[in-house]
């Protein structure tokens, strides 16, 4: 949610939700959220994976992505010909798909 | 075709073009979402994959036509925000209303959020927008819209829009309320089956609370945007009519490179005040799009 004058007054609704849902709780994790990322990822300076169509395709159904990366364990920002898609969670020299494959039907 | 619509033929100008237009489907229009790409970005990448686009207006360079574009919801610009699918008509609406960056704004009756995250486009994400919607079964599609888009300045409520709080004034309104939908007849896939809505008679006293409502909630300066896709006359002018002869309102123009009619002086047996012409009246014949109604109101004085 961005700051703004109006917060203060916008208090006094019963209010169901407020601007872009940034994090979630998964278990003992803090998720980043997917649109919360496709916004601000490009701010981030680590821990960006840039993928081919072939492993797009392997995310998206699911499996995990074997590869390898000089980083720490934890999420990743992936990005496909240049634009934040959402997060993969690498462990173990894989990455786990964590975008919502349901809404991507374009490949 | 004899549709439930012969009823507005003395009202409806070129009937038999408007009747035959809705034989035909209604063409992708769809606006780029300028919070997360520029437009001519967007262009040259859909033109890469061989989606041909054309502007529909000098004007607007975020409103485009997509001839040949079957199903914009499989695009991977559309997952990723860069795009909405949206009837023409419907953007209309918020490009009339044109926010100022940082401005206090209520959306009414927000879902699916269409009209909502282009608000917070041409507020460029600022001020804050409080997205009303009563029904929560709608609130999912809502916030999925606005999160797809990008949207940060919106806090959602659930108020019915007849009865929202007067607990403070906007500088912006835009009640685009529930009606018969007869515009959107073109969308309809069993259009021969179309049947006109339980319930219709009943839409005007809601749609005039609302207004009402809308009005009170409206600060000394603020403008406000009703709006419906429909054509019945009961539902637009009449509505707008009724607010005119309750309030100090006043109607003013509204100024768009979009082929538009004026609103009607008279229906039936009714007669509308002299203002009412600045309203509008968009026609699928006129500009290959759904059908749609919008009144400019501010304040007199």
């Amino acid at each position: 949610m961005i700051n703004s004058p109006f917060l203060q007054s916008a208090s006094r609704l019963k209010v169901k939700r407020a601007g872009l849902r940034a994090f979630q709780r998964i278990g003992k994790f803090v998720k980043p959220s997917t649109r919360m990322i496709q916004v601000f990822g490009s701010l981030a300076t680590k821990a960006r994976v840039e993928i081919d169509e072939i492993q797009l395709e392997t995310l998206v159904s699911g499996e995990p992505l074997h590869i390898e990366l000089e980083i720490e364990d934890g999420y990743v920002i992936l990005l496909f010909a240049g634009h934040i898609l959402g997060l993969g969670l690498f462990i173990e020299g894989k990455i786990l798909p964590q975008i919502p494959r349901k809404e991507i039907s374009f490949l | 075709m004899k549709t439930v619509f012969d009823r507005y033929r003395e009202i409806i100008p070129d009937f038999s073009a408007f009747q035959e237009s809705l034989r035909q489907p209604v063409p992708v229009h769809f606006r780029v979402n300028r919070l997360k790409i520029e437009p001519q970005r967007l262009v040259q990448r859909l033109k890469a994959k061989g989606v041909h686009l054309q502007r529909v207006s000098k004007k607007y360079e975020t409103l485009f036509l997509a001839p040949d574009l079957e199903r914009p919801g499989k695009l991977l610009e559309y997952f990723l925000g860069y795009v909405h699918t949206q009837a023409l008509t419907s953007c209309l609406a918020c490009i009339a209303l044109c926010p100022r960056p940082g401005s206090y704004l209520l959306d009414m009756c927000a879902s699916p959020g269409g009209k909502t995250s282009h608000l917070a486009q041409l507020m460029e994400n600022t001020g804050l927008i409080i997205a009303n919607e009563p029904y929560p079964n709608r609130h999912v599609i809502l916030n999925h819209t606005l999160s797809r888009m990008g949207v940060l300045n919106t806090v959602t409520a659930a108020y019915r829009a007849e009865l929202f709080p007067l607990k403070q004034r906007y500088d912006y309104i835009l009640a685009d309320v529930p009606c018969s939908g007869e515009g959107t007849f073109r969308m309809m896939s069993q259009r021969s089956n179309y049947i006109e809505r339980k319930g219709k008679a009943r839409l005007p006293e809601l749609q005039k609370r609302i207004l009402l409502r809308a009005f009170d909630l409206l600060k000394e300066n603020g403008q406000l945007i009703y709006s419906t896709c429909t054509y019945n006359p009961d539902e637009n002018e009449s509505v707008v009519d009724y607010l005119l002869n309750s309030r100090d309102a006043e109607l003013l123009s509204v100024d768009l490179d979009i082929q538009h009619e004026p609103g009607l002086r008279e229906w039936e047996k009714g007669a509308y005040g002299r203002e009412i012409h600045r309203a509008v009246r968009f026609y699928p014949h006129r500009l290959n799009s759904v059908g749609f109604f919008m009144a400019r109101i501010g304040r007199r004085g």
